[in-house]
């Protein structure tokens, strides 16, 4: 479980975003973060995935507080432990789709050789239906997003934070991309997706509303 | 099915993938940016090819410049004792020889008329000489035995290196060889040379080669001291000390030059390498946040950055080691060997190298969270 208790934050000294925030990302569950623009929905994400420092309070995971870890310490968890799914994918044109989904194992603890095995098993299992060798510039922004999905599975984390996954997709790949977080959470896996979309709302055990 | 249980960030650490992961995403990356890829090797082989075409062409002529000195045999110490009255000896042979810094010992023992054995022929002077030098090769050396050079063998009316010469008391000596010399030597030609190395009487000449041409003025004091004087008579000595003076002078102001030469040609391109890297930094903001986002560490971005301008470098040096030999040759005259350009391509690397690493520490501290915001 990720805590993040009492967190404020703001950047650059304005006013902050998160302003004594306490939300707990339970394992087994999917948690829908939710409020208008700019209230700290992505912020309070990349908190609780260690990417950022809050400026107050303090993130526990499974007990442990994570907050004050050093920053290999904090890659390392990052690497093998929790992923990223952004808006907008942010895939590597310059590498192939496959490559892509394997980048999640480059800096992670799996085996190479069973990383792509396993990235095309994933590919296919979400309906990736194109050539693995080709760019992300040649394929659709919900194959895209797809993609994106795939290479937070690979390294077989135990949290996925998702930023406004389904922002740019239609009904059909907002619907597999929702199906498979939702399989991950009935694993075990704790769920967070910062959205204000009412669809993926209604897909999630419990919704924190910010601002 | 239950979830990987959450792994400490500790035993997460024991099982990170090797540095081989960051070295292959470098490779990667070079591939994937060509451009960026082709102008920091492009700036690799330019540095390389500027310094050997002018640095090069100075090391170039202070070899020559060297190497004209060094037919002056400047390393030949000469102790000269002509009318024996220093009392030379084999002795002091065998003491100089252990003088540190000397190559070899040759000592010229005193002049004994010899004819032709058999024959009313003009006199030829023969020396007996102990030692050894590069300047004096004989032909199957065999002590006791008569060689004759050039112009003693003409003057003794031998048509071939054999035969026998007497002294004028009678002795006879077999001629078993020729012999050749070279450089401050090359007066015994003239000479019936007879080696023996067991010898212990006197010697008027001794020739000693020191390894390094400036160490010739303390070793000639050395070998001065070495020697002594007998009776108030000392001997000779005639070093060139003062052409190993110019030599060394003319050394360090060559290799002086060609250093300073070196190091603009470098830092010109270690400045030009550290902007188009951080250049290419720039432009992949969204690329290393990515990558921090996915575990890596800043130490690894670093490392990312590092190898990649290495990998790159490398080639780019090698070729532009390549061409700047050529180019060099062509213009001194004269092939430079591959020592200095390999020399010049290594600290090219290294200096690309350096290059990269504050545009890599940028990458690795910036802020992730505003590198992946970055639209």
């Amino acid at each position: 479980m990720i805590e993040l208790d009492r967190i404020s934050h703001s950047y650059g000294g304005r006013r902050p975003v998160l302003d004594d925030v306490s939300v707990a990302i339970q394992r087994g569950s999917m948690i829908a973060i939710t409020g208008p623009s700019g209230r700290g929905k992505s912020t309070l994400l990349f908190i609780a995935g260690l990417l950022l420092r809050p400026d107050a309070g303090e993130v526990h995971i499974d007990g442990v507080l994570a907050s004050r870890l050093n920053d290999r310490q904090r890659s390392a968890i990052r690497g093998g432990g929790i992923s990223f799914v952004f808006q907008d994918s942010m895939l590597d044109t310059s590498r192939t789709i496959l490559d892509n989904v394997v980048e999640a194992a480059e800096y992670g603890t799996t085996r190479r050789s069973r990383d792509r095995a396993r990235a095309a098993d994933l590919l296919a299992e979400l309906g990736v239906d194109v050539d693995p060798h080709r760019r992300p510039g040649q394929i659709s922004g919900g194959q895209g997003q797809r993609v994106a999905l795939c290479r937070a599975l690979l390294p077989r984390p135990s949290a996925i934070l998702a930023d406004e996954p389904t922002g740019n997709l239609d009904a059909r790949s907002t619907e597999v991309v929702l199906g498979r977080l939702r399989r991950e959470a009935e694993a075990g896996v704790a769920v967070a997706i910062a959205t204000h979309d009412e669809r993926v709302m209604s897909a999630c055990d419990t919704v924190a509303a910010l601002g | 099915m239950p979830a990987t249980p959450w792994p400490r960030s500790a035993e997460l650490l024991r099982r990170r993938g090797g540095p081989w992961r960051v070295a292959l995403a470098a490779a990667r990356s070079a591939l994937s940016q060509p451009v960026l890829t082709a102008i920091v090797t492009l700036i690799a082989a330019a540095t390389v090819v500027v310094t050997l075409i002018t640095a090069g062409r100075t090391v170039s002529t202070e070899r020559a410049v060297l190497a004209r000195f060094d037919t002056l045999e400047v390393t030949v110490i000469q102790i000269l004792d002509d009318s024996g009255d220093a009392g030379l000896d084999a002795a002091d042979v065998e003491r100089v020889s252990h003088l540190s810094g000397v190559d070899w010992v040759l000592g010229i023992g005193p002049v004994v008329d010899v004819r032709t054995a058999g024959l009313r022929g003009e006199p030829v002077p023969s020396r007996i000489v102990v030692g050894t030098s590069d300047l004096l090769r004989i032909d199957r050396p065999l002590d006791g035995s008569a060689y004759v050079g050039h112009a003693s063998r003409a003057a003794l009316g031998l048509t071939a290196a054999s035969g026998a010469v007497e002294t004028g008391g009678g002795r006879q000596l077999a001629v078993v060889g020729q012999f050749t010399t070279t450089g401050p030597l090359a007066d015994l030609d003239t000479s019936v040379l007879i080696p023996d190395q067991r010898y212990t009487g006197p010697i008027r000449r001794l020739y000693l080669q020191v390894v390094a041409p400036e160490d010739v003025v303390t070793i000639g004091a050395a070998a001065a001291h070495a020697v002594g004087d007998r009776d108030g008579n000392r001997p000779r000595v005639e070093a060139a000390a003062s052409i190993a003076a110019i030599r060394a002078a003319v050394r360090g102001e060559l290799g002086g030059a060609g250093r300073a030469i070196a190091l603009q040609a470098l830092s010109a391109g270690l400045v030009l390498a550290a902007l188009t890297i951080f250049a290419g930094v720039q432009a992949r903001r969204r690329d290393f946040g990515r990558r921090r986002a996915l575990g890596a560490t800043r130490t690894q971005l670093m490392g990312l950055v590092v190898l990649q301008t290495v990998l790159v470098a490398t080639p780019g040096a090698v070729i532009g080691a390549t061409v700047g030999a050529v180019a060099a040759e062509r213009l001194a005259g004269s092939w430079p060997g591959w020592s200095y350009p390999s020399a010049v391509a290594v600290l090219t690397v290294l200096a690309v190298a350096a290059a990269a690493v504050p545009p890599a520490a940028v990458a690795a501290y910036r802020d992730p969270v505003a590198a992946i915001r970055v639209p």
